[in-house]
C-alpha cells in the first residue's frame, strides 16, 4: 500500500513498520485508530481515487521507532464492491505481495459476532499477509453469556493459529494494547506458510463460477469448523433457536403461494381502489385551476395581444396547454401511487410478493432470475432492459427483453386512469387493477409460448432473495421518495409532451398532398392525413377515429403523451376541454367510432396501449442491445398482438 | 452439508429472513449473515428492499431510470454505510 505523501516518518519520528487496520463498520475500528495515534494524525488519499484514509503515528515510548497506521475503510468483506471497500481489499493484497517485512495487518474483530469476524479474517489470512486479531465488545460478549475476553481470545488464537489480543479501543494505556503492539511487531517474521491455521482453499479464478463457488465453499467450510472449534474448546454450544416470531406467523401466510397471491392481488387492487378515489376531488380541483387561472389567462393575453384566434393560440392554448395540463392533473393520482407502493416497498412486504411472484413462475418453468427486470418495468421499461444486462446469459437477456415491453410502466396509467374515470366513474379503481392483471397474464402467457418454442433450451434456475424484516416506512423517506419520482415524471413527461406537442402542431400546419381543406384545422393536414389512414386498421378494435390514431402514433414517442395527444385532438376538433366537458367529448368521440359501445372500445384502446410498443426509447434500447432483427419482430409482433386483442376485447364488449 | 449450500439451498427453496434461515437450519445468525452477504457479492443472491435500494441489479437499472434514479442514498439494504471505522 502507498498513499500520497506516506511512506516518510508518519506524522512525526523514524517509522518501523507499516499497519493497516481492516474490520468491518462500527466495530470500534477508527476509536482503536484515535487512541494509537493521539494526535499524532493527517489525511491521505489512496492511490488514484478520492477516497480519504487517516495515517497516524503509533508510537509506544516517546523517542522510540514508531509504526506508521493507516486506518482503512470499512468492510463487511474483501470481495468489494464498492470504490471504499476496494481501497481496503488492494491495500491488504498489496501488503501481502509486497512481503517487505516490516508491514502487518491488524484485523478488528466483533467477539458478538464471531462467525462474521471469522469470515473476514479468513479473507486476509488467505492473502498471506502478517497480521494478527484485536478482538472488540468483547465485555458485551461476556455480558450476553459468552465466555470471558481473555477465554475467547485464547480459543480463537487456538482456533486460527494468529494472536488474538482482546482490546477496550478507548483505553488509553491499557496493557492489551502493548499486547497488541508486541504481536504486530512479531508477525512479519513468521514464515507464510505459519502465519495462519488455514488450509488451502479451492482457488478462485475470475470468470469461472464454477470455480468461485468451490472457493466460497472451501472459505466458508474453514469459518464453520473454526467457529465449531473455537465453541467446542469454551464448551459453548451454539444457542438454540427463538421459537416462532409475529414476523414468522405473517410470513407462514404471505410466502405460501396458495395465500400469497391472493394477498397480493387484494392489496395492490386495494391500492388503485384507494388512489383513484382519493386522487378524484384533488384532480378536480386541478383542473379547475389550470381552467379558471392558466387557460383564461393566457387566452386574455393573446387576445389583447391581437393574437387571439390565431394559429398562435391554437398551438399554445389548444396544443401545448390542452396536453400539459391534461397530464399534471394526474399528480394527484401519481403522487398517491408512489407513496402506497413506497410503503409497501418499506414495510417489507414487496420482497415477499416478488418471492411469491418467482414461485409461481418458476412452477410455470420461466426463469426466477428474470424476475428483478420484470418488477422494474412496472416503473419504467428503459431501466428493465438495462436491467437484464445482469443475467448471465444471451438467451436470457433476449427472452426477459423481450418480455419487458408487455409490463405495464407508470406512463400507460396515464391512461387508464384517464379512460377509466370517464368511461366507468364508479370502477375506475376496478379497472386500472384489471389492467395490471392483463400485463401480468400477458408476460406469463408471452413468456410460457416463447419457453416452449424458441427458448426450449433455456434452463429455469432460482431467484434467491434475501427477504428483509418487516418495519414500518420512515416517512421522510417514503415522502423524498414519492417527491423525487413525482417531480421526476412531471420533468421527463414535460419536456417530451412539449416537443410532441409542437411536433404534432407542425404536422398540422403542413398540408397533406392532394387533400382539401376543411371547417377543423387538422382536416387537409398531413396530421389529419396520417391519423385518418389509420383508423379504417383500428375500426374492428372500435377506436377507428382520428383522435384516437393520432393519440396511437404519439404514444410512439412516450406513453405520456397519449394523453395530452387525446386532449390537444379532442380541442382542436373544436370541443370545450374545461373540467368535465373534456371527459364528455372523450365520451363522445369512442362512442362515434364505436357505434355506441364507448365502454368498450376505450378498454379496447386501454388494451392497444398495454400491448404495443411502449416507446422510441425503449425500441432503441433494444436494438442497441438484441440487434435490428429480434427488435424489428418484436416490434412487429407486439402492434400484430394489440391489434388483435384490442379486437377481441370490443368484439367481446360489443356483443356482451 | 456445509453451511454454504444448505443456506443457499434454504434460499433457492424457501427463501426467508436470516433470523428465520438461521432457525431452520439451526446455524449462527452470523454465519448466515455472512454467507448470504457473500452469495450477494457474487452475484447470486439479492437482499431484498425497496426498489432501488435492494441488489446491483436494481441499482444498475435504477441508474438509467428517469423515475427513481434520484432515489437519495440508495444503497443495498443489509449493508452498512461504508465509512472508516
Amino acid at each position: 500500500m502507498s498513499c500520497h505523501g506516506s511512506g516518510g516518518d508518519g506524522a512525526a519520528g523514524t517509522v518501523a513498520a507499516r499497519v493497516l487496520l481492516v474490520g468491518e463498520p462500527n466495530v470500534g475500528k477508527s476509536t482503536l485508530f484515535n487512541t494509537l495515534t493521539g494526535a499524532r494524525q493527517r489525511i491521505v488519499n489512496a492511490p488514484g481515487t478520492t477516497v480519504e484514509l487517516t495515517s497516524g503515528l503509533w508510537r509506544d515510548t516517546a523517542g522510540a521507532p514508531g509504526r506508521d497506521l493507516v486506518d482503512l475503510p470499512g468492510t463487511h468483506s474483501l470481495l468489494a464492491r464498492s470504490l471504499d471497500e476496494r481501497v481496503t481489499a488492494d491495500a491488504v493484497r498489496a501488503m501481502a505481495e509486497a512481503d517487505s517485512g516490516d508491514g502487518a495487518v491488524v484485523v478488528v474483530a466483533d467477539a458478538t459476532l464471531l462467525e462474521r469476524s471469522l469470515y473476514l479474517v479468513a479473507q486476509v489470512a488467505e492473502t498471506g499477509v502478517p497480521f494478527v486479531v484485536a478482538l472488540t465488545m468483547v465485555d458485551r460478549a461476556a455480558r450476553d453469556g459468552g465466555a470471558a475476553p481473555r477465554d475467547l481470545a485464547a480459543a480463537l488464537t487456538g482456533a486460527i493459529g494468529v494472536p488474538v489480543i482482546p482490546v477496550d479501543p478507548r483505553r488509553r494505556g491499557d496493557e492489551a494494547l502493548r499486547d497488541l503492539a508486541a504481536a504486530v511487531d512479531a508477525a512479519p517474521a513468521l514464515h507464510p506458510t505459519r502465519r495462519a491455521a488455514l488450509p488451502p482453499l479451492a482457488p478462485a479464478t475470475e470468470g469461472d463460477p464454477a470455480a468461485d463457488l468451490a472457493h466460497a465453499e472451501s472459505l466458508f467450510a474453514w469459518v464453520e469448523a473454526a467457529s465449531g472449534n473455537v465453541r467446542a474448546a469454551l464448551d459453548a454450544p451454539h444457542a438454540a433457536p427463538p421459537g416462532r416470531s409475529p414476523s414468522d406467523r405473517l410470513d407462514a401466510v404471505l410466502l405460501n403461494p396458495w395465500a400469497g397471491i391472493p394477498v397480493f392481488l387484494a392489496v395492490v387492487f386495494a391500492l388503485f381502489e384507494l388512489t383513484t378515489r382519493f386522487a378524484a376531488p384533488l384532480q378536480d380541483a386541478i383542473e379547475t385551476i389550470a381552467d379558471r387561472v392558466v387557460v383564461s389567462g393566457l387566452t386574455s393575453a393573446l387576445s389583447a395581444a391581437g393574437l387571439g384566434g390565431t394559429r398562435v393560440e391554437g398551438l399554445l392554448v389548444d396544443g401545448l396547454l390542452a396536453g400539459v395540463v391534461t397530464v399534471l392533473t394526474f399528480l394527484p393520482v401519481m403522487g398517491l401511487m408512489f407513496l402506497a407502493l413506497g410503503a409497501l416497498e418499506g414495510s417489507g412486504y414487496m420482497a415477499r410478493a416478488a418471492l411469491v411472484a418467482d414461485r409461481a413462475m418458476r412452477g410455470l418453468g420461466l426463469d426466477g432470475r428474470a424476475l428483478l427486470p420484470l418488477i422494474v418495468g412496472f416503473g419504467c421499461n428503459l431501466p428493465a432492459l438495462a436491467a437484464t444486462r445482469t443475467l448471465p446469459h444471451a438467451r436470457q437477456r433476449l427472452l426477459t427483453g423481450l418480455l419487458v415491453p408487455l409490463t405495464s410502466c407508470s406512463a400507460r396509467l396515464t391512461v387508464y386512469v384517464l379512460l377509466a374515470t370517464t368511461f366507468f366513474p364508479d370502477r375506475a379503481g376496478l379497472v386500472i387493477f384489471a389492467m395490471y392483471v392483463a400485463s401480468v397474464t400477458l408476460v406469463l402467457a408471452a413468456g410460457l409460448a416463447l419457453r416452449r418454442t424458441w427458448f426450449r433450451d433455456l434452463r429455469s434456475e432460482p431467484f434467491m432473495l434475501v427477504l428483509p424484516p418487516y418495519q414500518w416506512p420512515h416517512p421522510r423517506t417514503l415522502w423524498m421518495s414519492a417527491w423525487v419520482r413525482v417531480r421526476a415524471f412531471v420533468v421527463g413527461a414535460g419536456t417530451v409532451i412539449v416537443a410532441t406537442m409542437l411536433a404534432m402542431w407542425v404536422l398540422t400546419a403542413i398540408p397533406a398532398p392532394g387533400a382539401a381543406d376543411g371547417a377543423n384545422p387538422v382536416d387537409g393536414s398531413l396530421y389529419g392525413a396520417l391519423a385518418d389512414g389509420i383508423s379504417p386498421v383500428l375500426d374492428p378494435a372500435g377506436f377507428g377515429t382520428r383522435t384516437a390514431s393520432a393519440a396511437l402514433i404519439s404514444g410512439f414517442v412516450a406513453k405520456e403523451v397519449v394523453v395530452g395527444s387525446l386532449a390537444q385532438s379532442t380541442a382542436m376538433d373544436g370541443a370545450d376541454v374545461s373540467p368535465g366537458e373534456f371527459h364528455a367529448a372523450l365520451r363522445r368521440t369512442f362512442d362515434a367510432g364505436s357505434g355506441g359501445h364507448g365502454g368498450a372500445a376505450a378498454l379496447a384502446f386501454m388494451v392497444f396501449v398495454l400491448a404495443y410498443t411502449p416507446c422510441v426509447a425503449a425500441l432503441a434500447e433494444q436494438r442497441r442491445m438484441f440487434g435490428w432483427r429480434p427488435t424489428a419482430t418484436a416490434l412487429v409482433a407486439q402492434l400484430a398482438l394489440a391489434w388483435l386483442l384490442a379486437v377481441a376485447v370490443f368484439q367481446a364488449g360489443v356483443a356482451l | 452439508m456445509s453451511g454454504w449450500t444448505a443456506v443457499l439451498g434454504e434460499l433457492a427453496a424457501a427463501g426467508g429472513t436470516v433470523p428465520q434461515i438461521a432457525a431452520r437450519l439451526a446455524i449462527p445468525e452470523p454465519l448466515v449473515a455472512a454467507i448470504v452477504a457473500h452469495a450477494a457479492r457474487m452475484g447470486l443472491v439479492q437482499v431484498g428492499g425497496a426498489c432501488g435500494t435492494s441488489c446491483g441489479t436494481a441499482q444498475t437499472a435504477c441508474a438509467g431510470c428517469p423515475v427513481s434514479a434520484a432515489v437519495p442514498g440508495a444503497r443495498p439494504r443489509g449493508v452498512a454505510p461504508v465509512t472508516p471505522g
